[in-house]
């Protein structure tokens, strides 16, 4: 094994199909870069771009990727630039008939094909399973997790089984040791266990492979085939890793194997990275896969304005209350606002910079704020400041129920007034809100009418009704609706389908018509009109999904809505966290830390708010999993308080340092005294920070 | 000048680890002992800032200390990286909140405030009484004849009730009894509904997610106690744990604090038992620190520079005076006067009794004083004055009479009046929001709301409110039926002015309705955000919109357990809460009190303070040039004889008593039982005199009322002994 220290333009010219070697950097100096310019010298000097593999940490930096390749100057076949998860379903789909012959898979075959699903359809699934657990386990009544949150727990806790090949019985025993505060908890512990058990032969029988099924059966059936994995080192010429540090065992596996044959192999790994460690990320197999490969490594030098202040930080994280008082750092452009504040004052505070930065013409997609976790007073004030402005604030954090937004609720309206018989009338004010919406009236004007037409469970029929005077304009808008759903009742139209046509027939001719994309008097979309339509498309195709799936797993016809409706009120159809690039306008992008470390792209200007709360710091134990017990290399043995702070701490160490490398430019610290509910905060960071800064005139002390 | 560390002081720094008693009079300079100790134990002995936990009562004096710490140690070059200096409830707070996930709750989870507890409390005793046999043990429990009973017998039985519910919880949480043995204890001894609305209680929190601050406590002492791991953490960091007002800890927090020194026993607890004053209605309590005063090392620091000698007199005066009937009620610590002379001087006026024919007399006595004082400066500087009081009913008496004199007041006043009025617009605006159900009704809830705002900034008698509130809905009931016409969004139809209203008050009220109307177009957005975006409409000052935020989280924290509840229901919740508490404040977070008094004390003698009013109990720690203790007379207050005690129902007591003996059968007769709490409260009250004497630094006006019409109309009330003993002592 070799090391060099290389520049940028050095790495670009090794470009050769038989090159294997591992870039090696810290975040921003450049793999990503190098690894792409390496493909397109590949491509361009010939090799087949089906034949050079890719994989890419996530699909938002797949999508970039993408981009970048349709530029190139010259022809090319189909790609494959994927994630991990993407290739294994694309395998699964081209060689089903061998996992079908596997014999693993219990029953006759439902369909010749499986079905994949996402998150929300898995949760779903896993709600209809469970569901009848229940009165086994009368020690759920003790489980102080919320059932939506119980369930999104025990996927997690299957998706670490899988990812690091640990059987599901071994799954209680294992969570078993990382708590032993609750005497309740071994129960609860077998509980998961046995839910993942039934979630799995349900799922199995019916051919309905979620994210983690997919993994599960590939490892079982098609990898664990010696004639398949021949197939797939034959299959590719190159393969290329980005973001090896994140990547599981499996997908570990797959490299050392392909490694053993004479393929081009290229892989980028950042020093400091791990951020997917909880996520079944294997950084200690990473450093044993690469010792095995034996590959030419190359460092790359990282460019980072922020570089010193990253690892100050990640230092002092790391070091927890045994670190030194840390020596000052010069950091121009690394700004503290540390004042005692009110909560509402440190939201004015962003407020204000946000203002100072566009009007000083930074472009809204060069600033980011990120903050623990979401403050949805954080999002109201910076929202408020945009709108000003004609701007709209995104928001990439977490996950929030799809029904909250209001032109998915107008459709959701529209469909329970349709079909009397699901027994699920609107509300009166949903009713309010559809009319003024579809019909563009004033809210007050919306109420008057729909105290007229919808005065108890049903829409009226407007001809017998006595219409005030001055409501009679609106009569025949309100009749054009009214008669829509007549038709929509007498078809027999399933719920996506209603869906569809409310949104075709209604929504998008009233509300989005002035939007028409083409013709001299063409008004650019809006972002949050574009939003709108993502939402709607979301739900429509999350309702077919679901249609699908509830008739794969032999759900009653009639049952269908309801369960639907039912899981978009709870929640787990809920709003797509990643929105492919290039499809919104550019916009001030709010983020919460761990999204930004592991997605976000580099930024001049990061604005960070909070930074005295103590959630920087994030425990990965729950109530009903434990990722660190449930990953492979982890002994039997209990998982003490030290643990649990040390990897807290490397967590936060590597969060803030990919944070601070991510900013080009500038980055400004905002911190409140008090929580949202008045609690005195004194997380460390902000402390920390004064500390690094400690130059009076870059702490800014009032407001 | 270089800082000349006074003997006891000195004494202080020679500490060389282990145990230490600091018992300190007011104005001995313990919290500069504090700061002095830590920066020696930092700078001389090697300690990292890190290594020190430092447990203050309140939030601003641990904010102080830190800064103070922090200040001293940069003078020195040196850093304050790591130190903690916290409430309790803080420490306890952070701990968990880094636990979250383990202990099973949702990253950063909630804390519910004491009045979103007594209205939890309310809903679970109502619960449990709405079973007939239920109701009819409870009226027996409370021994009432039903044929004997008034119109509020109902309500002052439940609220007795409430009360032993929640000193019971509080009991229960701090001194961790199981739950379900104290309940069947409680039920055992005929307290059944108390027992019912404990659990009740607990199951709702639970089921909501919810910690109350006893919680808090409760889950440190089980985490520390079954977690090795997590108290091994904490005792290797936390090398010297310094507690501050240890006459206030609790058995919770000696518990915590053991446990955490439990290795090293390296805790220096400062505190004055002659100023413990929580004692009888919570579960603070200054025995533990007159047992580690008796076995630990102790420095008494009897020196104070605070006051002027007269008035250190006259407390000391008080203690002399008390321990011939009451030896319990002090400690016989005299203080004395700085020896460096640093006390301000003396004046034959320092002390001035008043005595008044009535109480409003006494009022406008005292407001019509400190308008001819307030903004004179006397020796170059403006003296920052408080009037103390006992109870905080009285507060808003002060408030109008000063206001009326134009004269500046403080929170308690002032803020408490901004409160009310941001909590009734939201309100009335989130109200008229709903446009549902009778559709006019929107119309009076904007007036109302209009008036709040009104009321607030203008200042309005009441008698000048209801001809406003008058005029406006005759106004809107005769000529804007037409919510275009009224709402202005029809501009081709703009309503006449009213003939009543002058120019600038309708476009008051013009503009008012705008700003309404904008916020139409915002209904689809959640109750959160819909009060969020009322108070950027309508409110400016970061007190106002944190009220406002304050309510919003409230908001927040009933949707996350009921996402589909509709703006109706939200509203009616919020209401709930609100008139659950006879003091909407509370509703808010102590944060905003702590740091509206932080505000006012920033810039002492350099321009005239607005005047300070606030109860004896919220004035500990604090300290102004001329303090007013007004009604004086009120033997509620100011009790000598027990009889005059005002005690907590006999059912809270025996509540008290059965869980605090829990185990140990120790048994009381009801009569004895009264006795003691009767006593115990004379003695707090007698401390909370001497707390209120000390809180002056160069004049004390002390007053109270006494006439024959006095004494006619309220012959219950008479000036006890002590009061009259004192007075003399100036005389």
């Amino acid at each position: 094994m070799s090391h060099s220290i290389l520049t940028f333009d050095a790495v670009r010219d090794l470009g050769s199909a038989h090159t294997r070697m591992v870039l090696v950097g810290d975040l921003g100096a450049g793999k990503s870069a190098a690894l792409r310019e390496h493909y397109r010298q590949l491509l361009r000097a010939g090799l087949r771009s089906d034949r050079v593999l890719v994989w890419i940490a996530n699909t938002a930096q797949a999508a970039a990727w993408k981009e970048a390749i349709k530029a190139y100057d010259f022809s090319h076949g189909a790609t494959l630039v994927m994630t991990f998860r993407s290739w294994v379903r694309q395998e699964l789909l081209t060689h089903w008939a061998d996992v079908e012959a596997s014999g693993l898979l219990p029953g006759p075959p439902p369909a010749p094909e499986p079905t994949f699903v996402g998150i929300s359809a898995a949760q779903q699934l896993l709600r209809m399973v469970v569901t009848p657990m229940r009165e086994q386990f009368p020690v759920l009544e003790d489980c102080r997790t919320p059932p939506m949150h119980q369930l999104i727990q025990i996927l997690d806790t299957y998706a670490r089984l899988v990812e690091h090949g640990i059987s599901p019985l071994e799954a209680a025993a294992r969570l078993d040791t990382g708590h032993h505060l609750s005497s309740h908890s071994p129960e609860l512990h077998r509980f998961v266990g046995e839910a993942i058990s039934q979630y799995r032969q349900f799922c199995l029988k019916h051919r309905v492979l979620d994210h983690n099924l997919q993994l599960e059966l590939f490892q079982h059936t098609l990898w664990a085939h010696p004639a398949y994995r021949t197939r797939v080192r034959e299959a590719v010429d190159v393969l290329m890793v980005d973001n090896l540090e994140e990547s599981i065992p499996l997908a570990q596996a797959v490299v050392a194997h392909c490694g053993e044959g004479p393929s081009g192999l290229v892989l980028a790994r950042d020093r400091n990275g791990g951020l997917r460690e909880y996520l079944g990320g294997d950084v200690d197999g990473v450093d044993q896969l690469l010792l095995d490969l034996n590959l030419e490594t190359r460092l790359l030098a990282t460019q980072a304005p922020f570089s010193s202040m990253a690892a100050a930080l990640s230092s002092l994280a790391l070091a927890g209350f045994e670190a030194e008082p840390p020596p000052a750092l010069a950091a121009p452009g690394f700004r503290v606002h540390s004042a005692r504040t009110l909560r509402v004052q440190m939201f004015e505070e962003v407020s204000h910079r946000l203002n100072a930065l566009l009007d000083n013409g930074v472009r809204q997609g060069e600033i980011v704020v990120i903050a623990p976790v979401v403050d949805p007073l954080l999002v109201w004030h910076v929202r408020q400041t945009l709108a000003a402005r004609g701007m709209d604030l995104r928001v990439l954090a977490g996950s929030n129920r799809v029904i909250d937004h209001r032109p998915v609720r107008i459709l959701v309206t529209l469909c329970r007034l349709a079909r009397p018989s699901w027994q699920a009338p609107p509300p009166s004010a949903d009713v309010g809100e559809m009319l003024e919406v579809l019909l563009g009236i004033h809210p007050l004007e919306a109420i008057r009418l729909q105290q007229v037409g919808y005065p108890e469970t049903v829409l009226l029929d407007p001809e017998p009704l006595k219409w005030p005077q001055n409501l009679l304009g609106l009569k025949e808008a309100y009749t054009s609706i009214y008669r829509w759903l007549v038709t929509a009742t007498d078809t027999h139209h399933p719920l996506d389908r209603l869906l569809e046509s409310a949104f075709a027939e209604l929504y998008a001719p009233r509300c989005l018509r002035q939007m028409a994309p083409d013709g001299p008097d063409a008004i650019p979309w809006r972002s949050d009109d574009v939003l709108g339509v993502l939402q709607m498309d979301q739900l429509i195709q999350g309702a077919r999904q679901f249609r699908h799936l509830a008739t794969r797993v032999g759900l009653n016809n009639d049952e269908i809505p309801k369960h639907f409706l039912r899981s978009i009120y709870a929640g787990e159809l809920a709003e797509r966290p990643l929105i492919p690039r290039g499809v919104l306008p550019e916009a001030v992008t709010l983020y919460t830390a761990a999204k930004y470390a592991e997605e976000g792209p580099c930024v001049p200007h990061q604005i960070w708010v909070d930074a005295s709360s103590p959630q920087w710091h994030k425990s990965d134990v729950r109530e009903l999993t434990n990722p660190r017990v449930l990953a492979r290399h982890w002994p039997p043995r209990v998982y003490t308080e030290d643990d649990d702070q040390r990897h807290q701490a490397d967590k936060l160490a590597r969060t803030l340092q990919t944070l601070v490398l991510k900013s080009t430019r500038a980055i400004d610290v905002y911190a409140s005294d008090y929580s949202s509910d008045g609690q005195e905060l004194h997380g460390d960071l902000s402390e920390w920070l004064v500390e690094l800064i400690a130059h009076e005139a870059e702490v800014s002390r009032g407001l | 000048m270089a800082f000349k560390p006074r003997k006891a002081q000195q004494e202080v720094l020679a500490y060389q680890g282990g145990e230490l008693a600091i018992s300190a009079v007011p104005g001995a300079g313990k919290t500069t002992c504090l700061v002095l100790l830590t920066t020696k134990l930092i700078l001389q002995d090697g300690v990292r800032p890190s290594q020190i936990l430092i447990l203050t009562y309140t939030r601003a004096a641990a904010a102080n200390i830190r800064e103070r710490i922090r200040t001293a140690l940069r003078a020195q070059g040196a850093s304050a990286h790591g130190l903690k200096a916290q409430t309790i409830h803080s420490f306890c707070h952070e701990l968990l909140m880094r636990r979250a996930g383990r202990l099973g709750f949702p990253d950063g989870f909630q804390i519910i405030s004491g009045s979103e507890q007594d209205n939890m409390l309310q809903s679970a005793l109502l619960s449990h009484l709405e079973n007939p046999d239920h109701l009819e043990a409870f009226w027996k429990g409370h021994g009432i004849d039903l044929n004997k009973r008034g119109p509020d017998t109902l309500s002052q039985a439940q609220e007795v009730s409430r009360k032993a519910a929640l000193r019971a919880l509080g009991i229960i949480k701090n001194i961790n009894l199981n739950l379900d043995e104290a309940c069947d204890t409680l039920e055992g001894a005929q307290f059944g509904e108390i027992a019912a609305t404990v659990r009740h209680y607990e199951e709702e929190r639970i089921a909501r997610g919810l910690l109350d601050y006893d919680d808090l406590i409760r889950l440190t002492t089980q985490l520390l106690e079954q977690d090795p791991g997590v108290l091994a953490h904490l005792q290797q960091r936390f090398r010297y744990v310094l507690e501050d007002e240890a006459q206030d800890s609790t058995q919770g927090q000696k518990r915590i604090i053991d446990q955490l020194v439990a290795p090293h026993h390296n805790l220096v607890r400062v505190g004055d038992s002659n100023q413990s004053i929580y004692a009888t209605f919570t579960l603070n309590s200054p025995e533990f620190f007159r047992q580690f005063c008796k076995t630990a090392p102790r420095v008494d620091m009897c020196e104070s520079s605070r006051s002027s000698a007269p008035i250190l007199s006259l407390a000391n005066e008080l203690i002399h005076y008390t321990n011939q009937t009451y030896a319990q009620a002090f400690e016989p610590n005299r203080v004395i006067p700085a020896e460096d002379g640093s006390n301000p001087p003396a004046h034959s006026s320092t002390i001035k009794w008043s005595v008044h024919a009535k109480k409003e007399k006494e009022v406008e006595f005292i407001a019509d004083a400190i308008k001819a004082g307030h903004a004179k400066p006397v020796e170059g500087r403006y003296m920052s004055h408080a009037i103390l009081l006992a109870q905080n009913y009285q507060v808003l008496d002060f408030v109008h009479a000063l206001e009326e004199r134009g004269v500046p007041v403080a929170e308690g006043g002032a803020q408490g009046t901004a409160s009310q009025m941001v909590v009734e617009m939201v309100l009335r605006l989130l109200k008229f929001l709903m446009l549902d159900g009778h559709h006019q009704r929107y119309r009076y809830d904007l007036v109302e709301a209009f008036l709040a705002q009104t009321r607030y900034r203008d200042g309005l008698y009441p008698e000048q409110l209801e001809q406003h509130r008058e005029r406006l809905v005759r106004f809107i009931q005769n000529n804007a039926y037409d919510w275009r016409q009224l709402l202005s969004v029809s501009p081709a139809a703009p309503l006449p002015p009213p003939p009543d209203l002058n120019e600038a008050q309708w476009e008051d009220f013009r503009q008012f309705l705008r700003q309404a109307a904008s916020l139409l177009g915002l209904r689809h957005l959640s109750p959160v955000d819909l009060i969020t975006a009322i108070a950027g409409a309508f409110f400016n000052t970061p007190y106002q919109l944190s009220v406002a935020q304050a309510m919003s989280v409230s908001v927040r924290r009933t949707l996350y357990h009921r996402p589909d509840f509709r703006l109706s229901q939200v509203v009616q919740e919020l209401e709930e809460n609100l008139s659950a508490s006879n003091f909407r404040e509370r509703l808010f977070p102590a944060a905003l009190e702590e740091i509206s008094k932080d505000a006012h004390t920033q810039d002492p003698g350099s321009s005239p303070q607005p005047v300070r009013i606030l109860t004896m109990h919220s004035a500990k720690g604090l300290e102004f040039d001329v303090v007013w203790l007004p009604s004086l007379h009120n033997n509620r207050d100011f009790p000598w004889s027990p009889h005059h005690a005002r005690v907590d129902d006999g059912r809270v007591l025996e509540v008290d008593l059965l869980l605090n003996s829990f185990g140990r059968r120790e048994t009381l007769d009801p009569a004895t039982l009264e006795t003691k709490a009767r006593q115990a409260q004379v003695e707090e009250r007698l401390r909370l005199l001497y707390v209120g004497i000390t809180r002056a630094r160069r004049f004390l006006r002390p007053s109270y009322c006494a006439s024959d019409w006095y004494a006619s109309k309220f012959p219950h009330l008479v000036v006890e002994p002590h009061i009259v003993h004192l007075q003399e002592q100036n005389l």
